[in-house]
């Protein structure tokens, strides 16, 4: 096997630089620090490169739609134009690419996500039902955090409120810290899986 | 029989009422009382006890489609701070935050602030945790700004040299907050979060803790805030129709589970 294929490469690099971020955060040094703010400005060179090479991928995926005129394919043409568009105004007309950004594209995102809205009031009607001890807990927080939003119900009845809150800062704040902490723990066994070479997943 | 051609034609029904609902305040405006929640009074004196020319980082982390939640409230905390004469550093974390600073910058009252000596938008930093912890370690990465002008001349980046010279940070996401959380806590005294009121329950910890000082939740708090700033804005507007919605989302959970207990029973019967 050539020397450039081998496993034992990545691992070395991923090594390497974990340790060198690792010691930097514990460790006073100054060549550490140096070193890892370097490292961290290569990943964000490599972050530039990625949106790079997506734009590319993006090209190509709908390039080859509109070529082979897959159905649909004259989403793939708008797509194209309004990228160009955008693309095109905001270095010829600046104005025009914020009217694109503001009056279109801003709108156009908010009426997706205000679509769920219609969805998930049609989820409430048919999921809420207490079929069970877990769904009427799982009900009675969400129809207490829903008026938590809304100021009729404080208005109209106070402790609603109240009860809101002690599911955030109680319940809730239990559960949270217990996925926080267990999101961390599975952090650090995972980094140190990664490590000593047992989770290979990201060579490929 | 109303129960069941609800439930027959449940969707088209709650579509349309919904549809009503959130169209009706704007013709017949409710206009309810706003209770404060003490989050949003905290976010307010801590911007309020800001003395002129104490540095503010702000970053943009959301897309366009939760301007609503976020877009808003950004609105309402950045008119404060330049009514509060502070100085913004604005940076993104997300493609589409400088697009959107420079909406906000557009559409509040700058009260006279001088681009690059009071306030700057420094543009997006790929890489997002990466990105972040690139910032924290030299804030003064950048070369140029948003719109391409050299930072070098401008004499708000010769305000500060390390993470530490700000005195506040604030940002605004719709995604869990750990990121943000690791890579700024313990570095800027006074940590706020703008966030979409579904991340609200997540964040408590920090809150509770410290280490997120305070938050904005979503369009209600945004709508807090323009009371305390004495506004009527955009947010106060929403308030009626989030009352009208979530009623019926109140509504909807009792007859379902009347229908669905009435179906129950009348079976064992």
């Amino acid at each position: 096997m050539s020397w450039v294929r081998r496993r034992e490469i990545p691992l070395i690099i991923f090594a390497v630089t974990f340790l060198i971020s690792l010691l930097q955060y514990y460790l006073a040094v100054p060549f550490l620090s140096e070193v890892n703010t370097e490292m961290t400005n290569w990943v964000l060179i490599m972050s530039t490169f990625a949106l790079g090479t997506g734009l590319i991928a993006l090209c190509i995926y709908h390039g080859k739609i509109i070529m082979q005129k897959k159905s649909g394919y004259f989403v793939s043409i708008i797509l194209f134009i309004s990228m160009l568009m955008l693309f095109i105004s905001y270095y010829a007309a600046p104005s025009f690419a914020d009217y694109l950004y503001n009056e279109i594209y801003t709108p156009l995102s908010i009426a997706i996500i205000c679509f769920t809205a219609f969805y998930n009031y049609t989820a409430i009607y048919r999921a809420f039902r207490v079929r069970n001890i877990d769904a009427a807990v799982f009900a009675f927080a969400a129809v207490f955090l829903m008026m938590l939003y809304a100021p009729i119900f404080e208005v109209i009845l106070p402790q609603t409120a109240t009860v809101a809150n002690w599911i955030l800062d109680v319940p809730n704040m239990g559960a949270s810290r217990g996925v926080i902490i267990g999101v961390a723990l599975g952090t650090i066994a995972i980094a140190v899986r990664v490590l000593l070479g047992y989770e290979r997943a990201y060579t490929g | 029989m109303a129960l069941e051609i609800l439930s027959k034609y449940d969707r088209q029904i709650i579509f349309l009422v919904v549809l009503i609902l959130t169209f009706m305040p704007a013709f017949y405006p409710i206009g309810l009382p706003l209770p404060q929640y003490f989050l949003t009074n905290k976010v307010y004196d801590a911007i309020n006890s800001l003395k002129p020319g104490d540095l503010v980082l702000i970053s943009f982390d959301f897309a366009p489609g939760v301007w609503v939640e976020l877009g808003i409230a950004m609105k309402d905390i950045m008119q404060h701070l330049f009514i509060k004469r502070a100085r913004i550093v604005i940076i993104a974390f997300d493609p589409n935050g400088p697009a959107l600073a420079h909406r906000v910058l557009n559409e509040i009252d700058l009260k006279g602030a001088v681009y690059g000596k009071d306030y700057v938008v420094l543009g997006y930093i790929p890489g997002f945790e990466a990105g972040m912890a690139a910032f924290v370690s030299n804030p003064k990465m950048f070369t140029v700004d948003y719109y391409g002008n050299p930072t070098a001349d401008m004499p708000i980046m010769n305000a500060f040299n390390t993470i530490g010279d700000f005195k506040m940070y604030i940002f605004a996401c719709y995604t869990w907050v750990d990121p943000w959380m690791r890579q700024f806590s313990g570095k800027i005294d006074i940590i706020i979060g703008v966030l979409s009121a579904d991340i609200v329950p997540q964040v408590m910890p920090y809150i509770n803790t410290g280490q997120l000082y305070s938050l904005i939740r979503g369009s209600r708090g945004a709508a807090e805030y323009e009371q305390l700033l004495g506004i009527k804005g955009e947010a106060t507007a929403f308030m009626d129709a989030a009352s009208l919605t979530v009623s019926l989302g109140v509504i909807l959970t009792i007859v379902a589970n009347y229908g669905y207990l009435k179906k129950k029973l009348g079976g064992r019967r």
